[in-house]
């Protein structure tokens, strides 16, 4: 079998959801680094302006946090 | 309210059919997790975009994104101008409009969107600046 052979040969047998799983998971890896950046910028801004709602708000955003990373592992198990 | 079920419609057309169930579910679950960050977005975008106002100088935190956060600062003495708009129903019944800081400095207006009671801010503001004149004249220093 020739390079081409195997070549087209990969491209007939290759499964569209692996490609599919690859982008979800890259994508959701992205977003747990925007969470993280998004704690870290709230967590600034509490220690800047002193306020009632200062601590839901950054348990909030521990919560979204630690949710995106429940879904990165939701997709890394299930897909 | 209309986004959060959206993923009800599924069950009626059957949009996602076209993946295996493990991808609807996920899509589902992503779904949810982009509200989540839109409503907190706006949210963050609104209860962290603020004025400051001390003896010294005025600093306006724009907070536009989560993501992206412009803050400028004016000191008390480099202010030109303080107006406010005011005008229509709604912002007279409830006393909230846009107060403009004209300043002489590099970032010329600094604008407080809908402040409530901006006639007190104004005047308070005015009286900063006086306050900061007299201490030149007078050469305290803080």
């Amino acid at each position: 079998m020739t390079p081409i052979d195997s070549f087209i040969k990969f491209i007939v047998n290759f499964n569209i959801w692996i490609l599919a799983k690859i982008l979800v998971m890259a994508a959701l890896g992205l977003y747990i680094l925007f969470a993280f950046l998004v704690l870290q910028e709230v967590n600034l801004m509490a220690r800047t302006l002193k306020g009632v709602f200062n601590l839901p708000i950054k348990i909030t955003s521990l919560i979204h946090l630690i949710f995106s990373i429940l879904v990165f592992i939701l997709a890394l198990v299930i897909l | 309210m209309l986004m959060v079920f959206l993923p009800l419609i599924l069950k009626v057309l059957p949009l996602l059919n076209f993946m295996p169930s493990r991808f609807q579910i996920i899509t589902v679950v992503m779904w949810y997790l982009l509200i989540l960050s839109f409503v907190f977005d706006r949210f963050l975008s609104w209860f962290f975009n603020v004025y400051i106002v001390t003896d010294e100088r005025i600093i306006d935190v724009d907070f536009i994104s989560l993501v992206y956060r412009e803050t400028s600062q004016v000191a008390l003495d480099k202010i030109q101008d303080v107006t406010y708009k005011s005008g229509g129903l709604l912002k007279g019944l409830f006393d909230y409009s846009d107060v403009f800081v004209q300043t002489a400095a590099e970032i010329q207006t600094i604008e407080f969107e809908l402040v409530p009671h901006p006639a007190i801010v104004v005047k308070m503001i005015n009286q900063l600046i006086i306050q900061e004149e007299q201490e030149k004249i007078e050469g305290r220093v803080r």
